[in-house]
């Protein structure tokens, strides 16, 4: 359903990349493919990578991670779409937890994208578990561990890092709070995240929820830029608003680098 | 390099490799005394070393595996002192949270030992139910163990009993002193989760939250709004005592659900 809800709404309004967390099994990322790129995708798996390929949806290219839990057979359940040039597709799974999430394979995907006069990376990730992480948040530490080691060399370019992150960005103070803190840490570099600068730019006390129930905000678009090219979020673009069946909202904005 | 340091070598790189999130690793002392169902009894005591991890599946949730030395006390054989043997529990739970305090185990022992009663080597196995209670943030493990065995040093006997392991896990979680939450900062748009407002209300108003494009919804229906200065007045109409409004604002691009209960 989620599939089919959230198609409808990217064929009405088409962003470049649209990035998905929590497609853990096969059959839900197909049925995703077959909305977005049309049927009949032609696919090629190498190494952790899935690459599937069509034209005749709204997207030309799906890039998502292929490794799956012994027991359970759930995937990392992330997935980049695209119409833009994408090279070097690559999958790191975290290691913060000794059984993973209802044994599924969590981690960082990311591709290196290229436009007519401008490269950049795109990462989208889904952490470890909050509620099987209250222990110091050492599982999430260590995603973001993980997350820093795996931009380091991305170091001469742009990046942007989006995702389900699993710590409420509304919290004021405690664990999530610190965690949320140290993201803006990653790789050394200083970020723009774009449900926090919406905030700003709205006078708003605390960024909007990401969730369909309660006040959390977990899902992120984290933007870093280089010299010359800093990131900003263009006004009034930023939306938290539908969750097309699921249990978190679509998170969308438009983020430039100038 | 000697059988020993080489034993101690992989011990230390076992000790020091991190540990994941869930994991603890508990350094242990124990002490049980079982009852022979043939007659007699003997004590056994010593220490040992228990991984203890969360696992993060709907349906099984921990698992506790280690190994323990146990020295044989028998009061009735010749030499008190009686022999030693090796146990490794593999227990499980399906009861667990991240900080669960109390946790109830059960799972098989296995072990070899030597008796110098009977002068033999020997094995054993023992069916174990375990409350495990843990103060995760100070690194003290204690575990009561009740336990049925076989085999064993006496020559085949049966017996039931209770072990109690005292241990400590140095790799404890920290307690953080966490500081008072402080005051969302003045003059923002900060919608609540709850709030109340008196049955004969018409308008609840949500300090600095006008927008140009806000809107509302209350129970799944548009309502009108308005700006008050500022502020976001919305239009909910009276309602019973006691009742509860699911007020849904729309604005600065997200959502923000209140819980509106009526007094």
């Amino acid at each position: 359903m989620v599939q089919a809800n959230v198609a409808q709404y990217l064929l009405e309004q088409t962003p470049a990349i649209i990035c998905f967390q929590e497609l853990f099994f096969e059959d839900e990322r197909f049925a995703l493919d077959t909305e977005l790129l049309g049927p009949g995708a032609f696919r090629e798996v190498t190494g952790d990578i899935e690459i599937a390929r069509n034209d005749g949806g709204i997207y030309s290219t799906r890039v998502g991670s292929t490794p799956t839990a012994l027991v359970g057979g759930a995937g990392a359940g992330i997935a980049i779409y695209t119409s833009l040039l994408v090279e070097n597709a690559r999958f790191i799974r975290f290691a913060g937890l000794q059984v993973p999430d209802s044994l599924s394979v969590k981690g960082i995907l990311a591709v290196d994208v290229f436009t007519d006069d401008a490269s950049f990376v795109i990462a989208t990730t889904h952490f470890n578990d909050d509620e099987n992480d209250q222990v110091d948040g050492r599982a999430r530490d260590a995603n973001i561990r993980t997350l820093s080691r795996f931009l380091a060399d991305a170091a001469d370019r742009p990046v942007i890092v989006v995702g389900d992150f699993n710590l409420d960005a509304s919290a004021r103070t405690g664990l999530d709070a610190r965690l949320y803190r140290r993201l803006f840490e990653t790789a050394g570099r200083s970020w723009l995240e774009a449900g926090l600068e919406n905030a700003r730019q709205n006078d708003l006390a605390r960024p909007a929820p990401t969730i369909v129930s309660g006040t959390r905000s977990i899902d992120f678009m984290f933007a870093s830029g280089v010299d010359g090219a800093k990131p900003s979020l263009l006004p009034e673009s930023y939306l938290a608003r539908d969750a097309f069946g699921s249990d978190h909202k679509l998170v969308r904005a438009t983020l430039e680098f100038a | 390099m000697s059988r020993s340091t080489a034993i101690g070598a992989l011990a230390m790189t076992f000790w020091c490799a991190p540990a994941r999130a869930t994991d603890f690793h508990v350094l242990e002392a124990h002490g049980g005394y079982e009852l022979h169902l043939a007659g007699g009894a003997h004590g056994s005591y010593g220490v040992g070393y228990t991984f203890d991890t969360l696992v993060t599946a709907p349906s099984l949730r921990g698992v506790e595996v280690g190994g323990r030395i146990d020295i044989l006390h028998c009061p009735g054989c010749d030499r008190a002192f009686d022999g030693a043997a090796l146990v490794l529990p593999v227990l499980v739970t399906f009861w667990k949270e991240d900080l669960s305090p109390v946790t109830f185990y059960f799972g098989p022992a296995f072990g070899l030992g030597y008796s110098r009663a009977t002068d033999k080597v020997f094995a054993m196995g023992e069916l174990e139910a375990a409350l495990q209670i843990r103060s995760i943030y100070d690194g003290l493990w204690v575990r009561p163990i009740l336990f049925g065995g076989i085999g064993g040093a006496y020559d085949g006997y049966t017996s039931v009993g209770l072990r109690i392991a005292v241990g400590y896990a140095p790799n404890h979680g920290v307690r953080t002193v966490e500081p008072p939450i402080p005051e969302p900062p003045p003059g923002k748009c900060d919608p609540p989760l709850r709030a109340e407002l008196a049955a004969n209300e018409a308008s609840w108003v949500v300090p600095y939250c006008y927008r140009r494009n806000a809107s509302a919804r209350v129970n799944g229906h548009d309502v009108p709004i308005a700006d008050r200065s500022g502020d976001l007045a919305i239009t909910v109409g009276s309602a019973a005592p006691g009742t509860t409004q699911q007020v849904e604002i729309f604005l600065a691009g997200g959502s923000f659900p209140v819980q509106l209960r009526r007094r």
